[in-house]
């Protein structure tokens, strides 16, 4: 209804291209309110702790965590036994590090990676998919068979694999899960681009000679990034999670001095086992929080461009 | 064509939906009626609201974007508008409109227009693709439309054949009983003697007070069966609750909907409608599909057919095809039709009367001939001009300057008077009503209603 | 502006553009129970004109015939399957056209835009452009209105403050005010957008635009405006015009010259006044015919055709449109597998008491295109033969069932009945019946050019 009506598009029903009216859409709904502010929250808190982590209270080297061997035994939140006292707010957790500190840390180094990865992943398969259906022909054959074959993988085992044989390091694990990551865009982005193909406006811009390039980068790229936002945004919480299990079955190399969600959750499952529920439910809850908001966001995104929800 | 009775009547009616920026207020009191045997066509430039008109008279107005909120429309004997608009209600809160819905009243009224949608009233739509299912074949789709409303008709064709077995009828009675279609019942107790004295047994058992509906239901049942077992009396009672499709039917009133399915479809002019009742809607041509809709909107007899753009996806000599089928079902068939169009060639072709509708208002309704001849209001005359001619050659075409309003904010008084050569102060200020200025020839415009007033 | 210096600028020559013998076969998949195999779709079949400076083309069709194809391919936006296509063609192309076949080839093949390289095909870009059926997907929705009209410019070299002032001053030319340069097309009107695709075409100055469809997405009141517009433009600019349509009212409104389409071929060509006063191609009279006109008292004797257009998979044979015809005879590509299903009919024994005596029929075989075996359970006597042909002539005679025409002979073969169907040479080609009216049917070319009007004829 909305396409063939003359004046109802005129009168300015809300459309992709906008992007206040996007945003307008995703404020609406209070769920994806709710996880865009708290996705917000912790890329600060993890750009702070980046630049100035003095504005978090924490007053050393953030490449250091103070380890007290002494006393590696988990010590609980200060403010359980002392109300006013907030110097340890999540406790301790082996080998005696500030559970906090190692929190905000391992945020940093958490978002980090999946946003390295993701992007890594999507720029490979939007430039590959855009390609690969602009051309077509033997190109496209070749591109799709080429994501047939890494879709194929599973992923763990390369990521296993990779650790064995290249060393266990978070960057040998971002590139192969680059690797198997980038078919999701390249066949995201081919999908969309052989529809925007067809509309007359690339053939009208083709008929004006534009290049190819111009064409590809310029008309039909914006016009398909709204999917592959979508995705981002839920590949964001799927690769956080990923890491999380990884560790926590202890694949990744993170340690006291490298710590990550999932490596903490790990070693507080032994404490919390005895008693020490702190060392198990901070961690926990942020990972829980992050990965929900973000889905709530990718959610939301996904609404705000869906053209029949936007009445 | 006078002397006729009124079939429908659409009184002031006003539909608004509650949108984006904004409560648009599509419909602002359309009046008009059509009497049996005529074709009204109704015709006006896209966002004019005509669609909006069909579907409110359907109530078909998705609750979740719009409601009807004011006026009146019968259609023989039903009030079509009552119950909606108690179930969905438009609110003007203070920042922006609001719709509130009455679960329970849009489920009464949806019980209540089943009766009437696909039987007595029914509509074709301008997409046939997404009318039709399309995974069910063509004869499906028809014979279904004939089980939810013609159930007691299909019996009296294979009684009047006199080729059934009392057998035959027993299961078909049975069927009537479990559809519920028991005013049926009654209507050929003469035909046949042999299940005559079952009727008053029935009669007797419906009007019992002391038991329930639903042991009314199985000691009816149990007066056809001759051999009782459990597994069936179960079945049977839960295709009871369903009564607009039954799942269940006997093969013989199967047969006899093909039958009929086959002789609609040569209604409307299918070659081998025998094929095309095993066919899937994706294997025919747009012209043939909306020759299969309009099979199915004629399935039941309607007293109406509204047919919203029934041709405008289809190519000219198509159309020419589906334009002769719909005048045949006028004039052999005497059925009552508005046509919805927005090309004035085919509305001059095929309606009797035509009314002009402009951003939400009819602006003028006569003749056809009356209307062609001699337009009274502006925009018609415009609308007239700005067709290039057929039989002459010209050079400059008279346009209407400007484009169609924005319905969220229309312009006062008259919605036209911003693109109109004779723009008077009053139409700035006040809305014109319609007049009529000769014998069934009304107009909405100021012109007119000053002279009268002199 | 460095290229139009050396492109020789605005020719007066009468010729703006020949097409000779254009092909494009579409490759379809289709998909058998075993393998996938791919088929041409003929949309465009064997397409030649000549389009003269100044005039404007129609070109008339049902939906699906072709017109898109072939207005892509006059512009060489697609590339065709065989063909070629001559912009501004030279004066010995012209004189030479029709005199040498061999020659006429080799200066053809020499000429085409579609043996340019790419660098010289992107100077000829510039003078021809497209507008869209649909201003709903023709103006990127990520642009503002001063840029879409500005990046042809850009994309020619052109400065940008340059560019921009000559884009707002096109969207004054084509009625837009100053305040649409910074909108956006969703905030656009259907008639407002197409002034703004057509202010885009003419950006580039170009000499030849293919228009196709503009007003269709249209309502009338705002159609009118756009076709005074264009009018206007085509008078200031001196452009000559392909206008694609479907509409006959506006066709005839617009256009000079006439070509009407059917699947992929051109079946008439006329100047409009000719072809509106005397359609010689029975499709065109039926087109014509089915026209509404929006006048109730005009009363006209309707051509209602019957069935549908035929797949351009599986066009038929010789005529295309001899399914559909109703004046259909002999030569015009009958097969026996049309044939067939009239046999069907004809031979039913309930409908003809005469054959209920034969015993029944058992199968019909198509031989191949040309021949039809029809076998009986027993061999029939030559009598009984004799009784069938009698009553296949009978029905012929009538003329109803039109592909009987195409029976060359019937005969009795070891107790079967074998039909043959005229073999069919060639298609119809568009033939000179009158001065300057050309059509492609074999009743015009079988009464060598004196035949009338089929309206005289019926
Ligand atoms: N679901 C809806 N939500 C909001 N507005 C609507 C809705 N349906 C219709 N409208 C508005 O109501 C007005 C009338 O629409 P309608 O579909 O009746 O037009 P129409 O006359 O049928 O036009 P067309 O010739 O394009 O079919 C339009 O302006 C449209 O924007
Ligand atoms: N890219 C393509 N691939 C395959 N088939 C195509 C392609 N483009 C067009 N066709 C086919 O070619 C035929 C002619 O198409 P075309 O768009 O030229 O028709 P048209 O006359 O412009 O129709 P319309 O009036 O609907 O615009 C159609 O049957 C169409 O399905
Ligand atoms: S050639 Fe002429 S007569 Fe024969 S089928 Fe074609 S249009 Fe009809
Ligand atoms: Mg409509
Ligand atoms: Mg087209």
């Amino acid at each position: 209804m909305v396409g063939a009506n003359g004046w109802y598009l005129k009168s300015g029903s809300p459309r992709l291209n906008n992007f206040k009216t996007t945003f307008k859409l995703l404020l609406r709904n209070p769920g994806s309110a709710i996880g865009l502010i708290v996705v917000i929250l912790y890329v600060a808190v993890a750009v702070i702790d980046q630049v100035y982590p003095r504005l978090l209270g924490i007053t050393t080297d953030i490449n250091t965590m103070t380890t007290n061997f002494t006393h590696p035994v988990p010590v609980p939140p200060s403010w359980l036994h002392n109300f006013s006292n907030w110097s340890l707010p999540f406790g301790t957790t082996f080998p005696g590090i500030d559970l906090f500190q190692a929190i905000i840390k391992s945020i940093r180094i958490d978002l980090s990676f999946s946003v390295a990865v993701v992007a890594g992943g999507c720029i490979i398969g939007i430039i590959l998919g855009l390609y690969s259906a602009f051309f077509g022909k033997w190109l496209d054959q070749l591109i799709m068979r080429l994501t047939d074959i890494f879709f194929s993988i599973p992923f763990l085992v390369l990521a296993i694999a990779a650790g064995f044989f290249l060393g266990r390091s978070l960057e040998i694990l971002a590139i192969v899960l680059i690797l198997v990551w980038w078919p999701t865009y390249a066949r995201v982005v081919r999908g969309q681009t052989l529809s925007v193909k067809e509309m007359s406006y690339v053939e009208a811009a083709k008929s004006s000679g534009v290049n190819n390039f111009r064409i590809m980068f310029k008309h039909i790229l914006p016009n398909t990034m709204a999917p592959v936002i979508v995705q981002v945004s839920f590949d964001l919480a799927t690769m956080i999670l990923l890491l999380a299990m990884l560790d926590f079955i202890g694949f990744t190399p993170a340690n006291a001095y490298l710590p990550e969600l999932g490596y903490l959750a790990s070693v507080g499952y032994g404490y919390a086992a005895i008693g020490d529920w702190w060392t198990l439910v901070f961690p926990g809850l942020t990972i829980l929080l992050l990965a929900l908001s973000m889905n709530l966001l990718g959610d939301g995104l996904r609404d705000a461009f869906d053209p029949r929800l936007r009445r | 064509m006078s002397g006729m009775n009124t079939i429908l009547k659409v009184e002031d009616l006003k539909t608004q939906f509650v949108s984006w920026n904004g409560l648009v207020k599509a419909l602002d009191g359309i009046s008009f009626e059509i009497r049996s045997g005529e074709c009204l066509g109704l015709v006006g430039e896209t966002g004019c609201g005509k669609s909006v008109t069909a579907l409110s008279i359907m109530n078909l107005i998705p609750e979740t974007s719009g409601a009807v909120t004011g006026g009146k429309i019968t259609f023989e004997d039903y009030n079509l508008v009552e119950t909606q608009m108690a179930a969905c209600k438009v609110i003007q809160t203070k920042t922006k409109p609001r719709l509130k819905v009455r679960r329970s009243k849009i489920k009464e009224n949806s019980r209540k227009m089943n009766k009437i949608r696909g039987g007595m009233l029914s509509m074709i739509f301008q997409e046939p693709m997404t009318t039709l299912n399309p995974v069910m074949t063509i004869g499906e789709q028809i014979t279904d439309v004939l089980y939810a409303h013609q159930i007691s008709e299909l019996t009296q064709r294979i009684i009047a054949r006199k080729s059934i077995t009392e057998e035959e009828l027993r299961v078909i009675y049975k069927h009537c009983v479990e559809g519920n279609d028991l005013k049926f019942l009654f209507d050929f107790v003469d035909l046949n003697n042999g299940l005559k004295g079952i009727v008053p047994q029935i009669e007797f058992i419906i009007n019992r007070k002391d038991i329930t509906n639903y042991r009314k239901k199985k000691m009816i049942s149990d007066l056809f069966d001759k051999d009782r077992s459990v597994p069936t009396q179960i079945n049977r009672l839960k295709v009871w609750k369903s009564i607009r499709v039954p799942r269940f039917l006997p093969p013989l009133l199967k047969q006899e909907a093909e039958k009929v399915a086959i002789e609609l479809l040569s209604k409307v002019s299918i070659p081998e409608p025998t094929k095309v009742i095993i066919q899937y809607p994706h294997e025919l041509s747009g012209g043939m599909r909306q020759r299969v809709v309009i099979a199915i909107a004629i399935a039941c007899n309607p007293h109406l057919l509204i047919a919203d753009e029934p041709t405008t996806a289809l190519d000219v000599t198509t159309q020419a095809q589906i334009l002769d089928i719909i005048k045949d079902l006028k004039n052999i068939h005497s059925m009552s039709i508005l046509f919805i169009t927005h090309d004035l060639g085919v509305i001059s072709d095929i309606s009797d009367k035509v009314a002009v509708m402009y951003a939400g208002n009819i602006v003028e309704m006569a003749y056809t001939e009356n209307l062609f001849e001699r337009p009274k209001h502006p925009y018609t005359q415009g609308l007239l001009k700005s067709i290039p001619v057929y039989e002459q050659k010209k050079t400059e075409l008279a346009a209407i300057p400007g484009s169609v309003p924005n319905l969220v904010h229309p312009p006062e008084g008259c919605r036209f008077n911003p693109r109109c050569d004779h723009v008077m102060e009053i139409c700035r200020t006040t809305k014109p009503v319609m007049t009529e200025v000769e014998e069934n020839h009304s107009v909405a415009c100021w012109l007119y209603s000053k002279k009268e007033e002199k | 502006m460095t290229q139009s210096d050396n492109s020789p600028g605005r020719s007066n020559q009468e010729y703006l553009l020949i097409a000779k013998n254009i092909k494009k076969y579409f490759p379809i998949k289709m998909s058998s129970k075993v393998m996938t195999h791919r088929i041409p779709l003929k949309a465009v079949d064997d397409v030649s004109l000549i389009i003269k400076r100044g005039e404007v083309i129609g070109l008339v069709g049902e939906s699906g015939c072709g017109k898109t194809t072939l207005g892509k391919l006059l512009i060489n936006l697609i590339s065709p399957s065989e063909g070629y296509l001559v912009f501004n063609p030279s004066e010995e192309l012209v004189k030479d056209l029709g005199k040498d076949e061999s020659v006429e080839e080799k200066e053809f093949r020499d000429a085409s835009m579609y043996n340019l390289n790419k660098r010289k095909m992107r100077q000829l870009r510039r003078k021809m452009q497209i507008v869209f059926q649909d201003p709903y997907s023709s103006l990127d929705p990520r642009y503002l209105i001063k840029d879409i009209i500005a990046e042809p410019l850009l994309s020619f070299g052109i400065r940008k403050d340059e560019a921009y002032s000559r884009s707002s001053n096109l969207l004054r030319e084509v009625g837009l005010s100053d305040d649409f340069v910074n909108r956006y097309p969703h905030q656009l009107s259907g008639g407002q957008r197409q002034r703004v695709a057509i202010a885009r075409a003419l950006a580039l100055n170009p000499e030849f635009m293919v228009l196709d469809e503009p007003t269709s997405a249209l309502d009338v009141s705002v159609q009118a405006q756009v076709l005074n517009l264009l009018e206007n433009l085509r008078k200031k600019h001196n452009l000559t015009i392909l206008f694609i349509t479907h509409n006959m009212i506006v066709a005839r409104h617009i256009c000079n010259r006439i070509y009407v389409m059917y699947l992929g071929k051109i079946v008439e060509e006329a100047r409009t006044e000719d072809l509106f006063a005397k359609p010689m191609h029975p499709y065109t009279v039926a087109l014509l015919s089915s026209v509404p006109i929006p006048n109730p008292k005009t009363k006209r004797s309707r051509v209602i055709l019957e069935g549908d257009v035929p797949s351009p998979i599986t066009k038929p044979r010789g005529c295309s449109f001899h399914t559909r015809c109703k004046f259909a005879f002999e030569k015009c590509g009958w097969t026996s597998g049309e044939i067939v299903e009239s046999m069907n009919y004809i031979l039913d024994p309930t409908r003809n008491t005469v054959l209920e005596t034969l015993p029944a029929l058992s199968v019909m075989e198509v031989i191949d295109e040309n021949r039809l075996k029809i076998s009986y359970f027993g061999s029939l006597s030559q009598e009984q033969g004799e009784t069938i042909k009698e009553v296949i002539n009978k029905e012929r005679r009538e003329g109803k069932i039109r592909s009987l025409f195409g029976i060359s002979s019937i005969s009795l073969e070891n107790g079967s009945i074998l039909i043959n169907v005229f073999e069919s040479i060639r298609d119809p080609v568009l033939l000179t019946s009158d001065i300057e009216h050309l059509v492609a049917c074999w009743l015009y070319e079988e009464k060598n050019s004196s035949a009338g009007s089929i309206i005289e004829r019926a």
